[in-house]
């Protein structure tokens, strides 16, 4: 498994749940289970395999996990951008839907294609954007009037 | 066909985009994933209607914000942390979030810990079984097979009456490994009859189950000689119900005091009875150890021996022994005794103290001494 691999999983737990421990952990078990999974079989690398693990780990911990309750700090490891402001996003990972939150991560963080999305989901690719679409015009509500201007806004 | 006049199909025959749709398309649109015909509508649509521009400003929104999320990186060491296995206790660790305890707290706890383990470990360990150990103490342990399968057959056997009457002195009970040395042969594993013991008034030969067969050997001829007269005599067989009998009433151990006068001087003595009996010391100290003014004698010797131990040691004093209980269930045909030599407060008359022959004398003679 690749470190891109790595840092691909390490971010979808980080966004998904906003905790140092849970992601460190969730991210650990995501790569234990891709080992497992497919030791005896060809290996699989790539955005499907990291889709396929993370929903995996996702399905596993999301209710004991609960959302939005964060709990991260930027000295364990996250190089976050200083002027980036993550309220928007508390606000969305905790108020969104499960579906939305996860598909999102994937396509326009992790920038994975919606074919390969739909692949490890075993989803059509029509379904992928639609929740890609929904998440986004949500998130977007959360941010005004741009990402860029609140980011400034916030640093001001 | 008034219907077909209702629907607001364009000069060109084509359907416009409802509301509904174009919500929906909006995303497609912004991504550039409609066909340019559809792209076309969608943008028509959006041209005329308010709410669908406010939805293209929140998607555009979103997707420059992600674009600044994806400018998060993450460690090397973080990577790194991330790849190595996870165990259960780094799992409980990070669940209690043990890092962030403060430092008196943590040591505390390990102080408790330590402490507890000690304690359970000075609990439940034996002591007692540990201290007893003696690791550079010999022992000596004798293991002897014992054959409990007795048939319910009757054996005859045919004795020349003469024969065991002269062969009745010979009767000599040894121990196995004794047999060795001696050149008498042990009895061969006889499931039926455990010894023989003839006795001359009515020359049966009985079983009796105490004796073990493999640890007594006789030299008793038992030929079944159809030539010489017989005597018919019936074995007694062992039934296992007698042998079942004896196990659950347990062992016994002989115990008596033996009062003779100077008894430094006698010991040496009746150890020597005690060995030409076949006894061996039982017990973790010498026969005849010396224990205080007297002597003490803890030994096993062949059960069909004891009367003439008893005889042998009344020659010197007065022997009072006793039959008791004991959990310890010896071999069959082998007693325990503990018999304590003190100081007489009577002299003994002179005549007893010393046989005066050899024909009086009841022991067998030592090895070596006979003529």
């Amino acid at each position: 498994m690749s470190d891109q691999d790595v840092k691909s999983i390490a971010l979808f737990f980080f966004y998904a749940w906003l905790d140092d421990q849970k992601a460190t952990r969730a991210s650990s078990e995501a790569i234990e289970f891709l080992r497992n999974k497919f030791k005896s079989k060809e290996k699989l690398e790539g955005p499907i395999a990291v889709v396929i693990a993370t929903k995996y780990i996702w399905d596993k911990h999301k209710h004991r996990w609960s959302r939005g309750k964060p709990n991260y700090s930027v000295d364990s490891g996250w190089m976050i951008p200083d002027l980036l402001n993550f309220s928007p996003w508390k606000e969305f990972q905790k108020s969104s839907s499960e579906e939305e939150l996860i598909c999102l991560i994937w396509s326009k963080i992790l920038k994975f294609e919606d074919e390969q999305i739909a692949n490890g989901l075993g989803i059509s690719i029509g379904t992928v954007r639609y929740r890609v679409g929904r998440g986004l015009r949500k998130l977007g509500a959360l941010v005004q009037p741009s990402g860029k201007k609140a980011r400034a806004e916030e640093h001001e | 066909m008034s219907s077909n006049d209702d629907i607001p199909f364009s000069k060109k025959g084509e359907r416009e985009i409802s509301p509904f749709i174009g919500q929906e398309l909006l995303y497609d649109y912004i991504t550039l994933q409609l066909d340019p015909e559809r792209s076309i509508a969608v943008e028509n649509y959006v041209k005329t209607n308010r709410s669908a521009q406010v939805e293209i400003q929140k998607i555009n929104n979103g997707l420059t914000y992600c674009d600044y999320l994806s400018e998060v990186e993450v460690s090397r060491s973080l990577i790194d942390n991330i790849k190595i296995p996870v165990g259960y206790f780094q799992v409980l660790l990070q669940k209690l979030n043990f890092q962030k305890w403060p430092i008196g707290l943590k040591l505390g706890l390990e102080s408790l810990l330590v402490s507890s383990v000690v304690i359970l470990i000075s609990i439940f360990v034996p002591w007692n079984k540990i201290l007893n150990i003696q690791f550079f103490q010999k022992s000596d342990v004798v293991v002897s097979e014992i054959n409990n399968q007795y048939s319910k057959e009757v054996v005859e056997l045919e004795i020349p009456k003469k024969e065991a009457e002269k062969n009745e002195s010979q009767t000599t009970v040894v121990f196995e490994d004794e047999a060795a040395g001696t050149g008498a042969k042990p009895i061969p594993p006889a499931p039926s009859v455990a010894v023989v013991s003839v006795t001359p008034a009515s020359a049966v030969a009985t079983a009796t189950p105490s004796v073990a067969p493999v640890a007594v050997a006789t030299t008793l001829p038992l030929k079944a000689s159809p030539t010489t007269a017989p005597t018919t005599t019936a074995a007694a067989v062992a039934t296992p119900a007698v042998i079942e009998k004896d196990k659950k009433t347990g062992g016994f151990l002989y115990r008596g005091v033996l009062k003779v006068v100077n008894a430094p001087a006698n010991s040496p003595k009746l150890v020597q009875i005690v060995k030409d009996f076949g006894g061996r010391k039982a017990g973790e100290v010498e026969l005849g150890w010396t224990k205080g003014t007297g002597s003490y004698f803890h030994f096993t010797m062949p059960e069909a021996k004891y009367d003439q131990l008893q005889t042998a040691f009344k020659e010197y004093g007065d022997l009072n022994l006793i039959k008791e209980k004991h959990d310890r269930i010896m071999p069959d045909g082998i007693i325990r005794l503990i018999i304590d030599v003190v100081e007489s407060d009577k002299p003994k008359q002179p005549a007893k103290l010393e046989p005066k022959s050899q024909e009086d004398n009841p022991l067998p003679a030592p090895e070596g001494t006979s003529p």
